[in-house]
């Protein structure tokens, strides 16, 4: 039996890595880790991100899971930002849009997206109430390491 | 990794026992502590089962990680209150305290408390956003845990 | 493609059960299944419990991938026989049937087979490497395991809660 979860991000699971670019002109390259828990209840998102020589600049972990109007929740924790809880916003169809609040009125906005086998995020932190849409984001584009884990349909 | 941090590393593995749920039913408790975050945090995987473990009456998901702030706390997703952050709170050697509000507002404490070594003492309840006012002192899940400790093989 | 990489993406889970032993009382049985080594392989983790007191009576843990000259083998630990390598053998297409010998000399034979989609049979049988199988063919070890699902409250908890 496939949840309703698991079956909007069957194709995210697994393991992405790609090269990132940080809002602030810093660049190194970012893991993503997709795991179902507790048999599709929800999706366990652990991060790490590498500068060149391979030492670890930013660490996170998450959980995805559906409200009860079956839109995204995503309760996160990012090393430089810290928690936060993240709730859908609408947007285009396959795109998973979030925003949510950090402490000290800053916010987070989040877009992703898998497509052939590419997994791109946009985020971007703002602060204040005059916070902009004009401020740069920070952006990677991931490709899928290793095999996807189940053929599409045995997913359904 | 903060001291507060290193204090529950020993925990790490695999803890189990047979208590009472909230509700009064007897229940089979396995809580797994593992390592997250590149180190910097504790992974913990919660389980409680009926005796013959046909029914998964309560999972949690959850890392402890520390904020840029310093203050420590533990984002989990829970199949019965959905996503977490629960706070750390301050207490004695040897105790995890936690306690915070789901998403949807139930109030939610949890405890570790090591005993001796290899015996925890597990002990949380959750009260529902209507009852702010219900006293702490109402029924709450206890459990006491054993480390899973394997038999050795032979001749190794 | 081997069973094993057929059957594990398909397996992919927490499962719980029953196990039956000759010589002990029945034992509570938790197995995951979950993808490693960036999905190129699976791992399958159990432990069994002794249902009246919750303790822990054995673990068996074991990564499964395909090796480089196509063959399905295994890298395992069982706290009864310590470190073992099995390798996929020939079977029907639901089944995931693995053999070997353990460092420590024990011929190892382990199958799950797949009665439903929600539940798998298993069975594992020992005997020192080289003895013949002898009359009582019987498993050694035995169960079933299901697929289980967390229970969920009645009623929602409140608003945004995704129960």
């Amino acid at each position: 039996m496939t949840t309703p979860l698991i079956k909007r991000f069957h194709d995210w699971l697994g393991v992405w890595r790609g090269p990132i670019e940080w809002s602030d002109g810093r660049r190194g390259i970012m893991e993503f880790t997709f795991e179902s828990i507790f048999n599709g209840q929800a999706i366990e998102v652990r991060t790490v991100s590498f500068d060149s020589e391979g030492a670890p600049l930013t660490r996170g972990w998450g959980y995805l899971s559906l409200d009860r109007n079956g839109r995204v929740i995503d309760n996160i924790y990012f090393s430089d930002a810290g928690f936060s809880v993240l709730h859908e916003v609408a947007d285009d169809p396959g795109m998973l849009s979030l925003h949510g609040p950090l402490p000290g009125n800053r916010n987070l906005d989040v877009a992703m997206m898998v497509e052939d086998d590419v997994l791109a995020i946009s985020s971007r932190l703002g602060e204040g109430y005059a916070a902009s849409d004009a401020r740069p984001r920070t952006f990677t584009r991931m490709r899928r390491i290793g095999r996807s884990l189940a053929p599409r349909e045995e997913a359904e | 990794m903060t001291a507060q941090l290193a204090e529950f590393l020993p925990w790490i593995g695999v803890w189990t026992g047979v208590g009472e749920s909230q509700a009064g039913q007897p229940c089979f408790v396995r809580n797994r502590f593992f390592p997250g975050l590149e180190g910097d945090g504790l992974g913990m995987q919660f389980e409680a089962w009926d005796p013959g473990m046909t029914t998964l009456f309560h999972g949690v998901r959850a890392v402890l990680a520390t904020a840029p702030s310093g203050v420590m706390r533990a984002l989990a997703y829970s199949t019965i209150h959905g996503a977490l952050i629960l706070e750390l709170t301050p207490d004695d050697p040897g105790v995890m305290a936690l306690a915070g509000e789901s998403v949807a507002g139930n109030r939610i404490s949890v405890t570790f408390l090591q005993e001796e070594p290899g015996r925890l003492l597990f002990t949380a309840f959750w009260r529902p956003a209507m009852h702010e006012r219900q006293p702490n002192d109402g029924p709450r899940m206890t459990c006491g845990l054993t480390r899973a400790v394997p038999k050795r093989p032979p001749g190794v | 493609m081997s069973n094993a990489m057929r059957l594990l993406p398909r397996w992919y889970g927490l499962w719980t059960g029953t196990s039956e032993h000759e010589s002990t009382a029945t034992m509570s049985v938790r197995t995951n299944i979950l993808p490693v080594m960036e999905g190129r392989g699976f791992a399958m983790q159990t432990e069994m419990f002794d249902p009246s007191t919750g303790t822990f009576l054995r673990g068996v843990r074991f990564a499964l991938a395909v090796g480089p000259d196509g063959r399905v083998q295994t890298v395992g630990y069982s706290t009864e026989m310590g470190v073992f390598g099995l390798e996929e053998t020939p079977d029907d297409e639901d089944v995931l049937a693995l053999s070997g010998v353990t460092e420590s000399g024990i011929q190892l034979n382990v199958t799950y087979r797949e009665e439903s989609p929600d539940t798998l049979m298993f069975s594992v049988f020992w005997r020192p490497h080289g003895a013949s199988l002898g009359k009582n063919a019987r498993p050694g070890l035995f169960g079933r395991i299901h697929r289980r699902q967390p229970w969920r409250p009645p009623a929602p908890q409140g608003g945004g809660n995704p129960v």
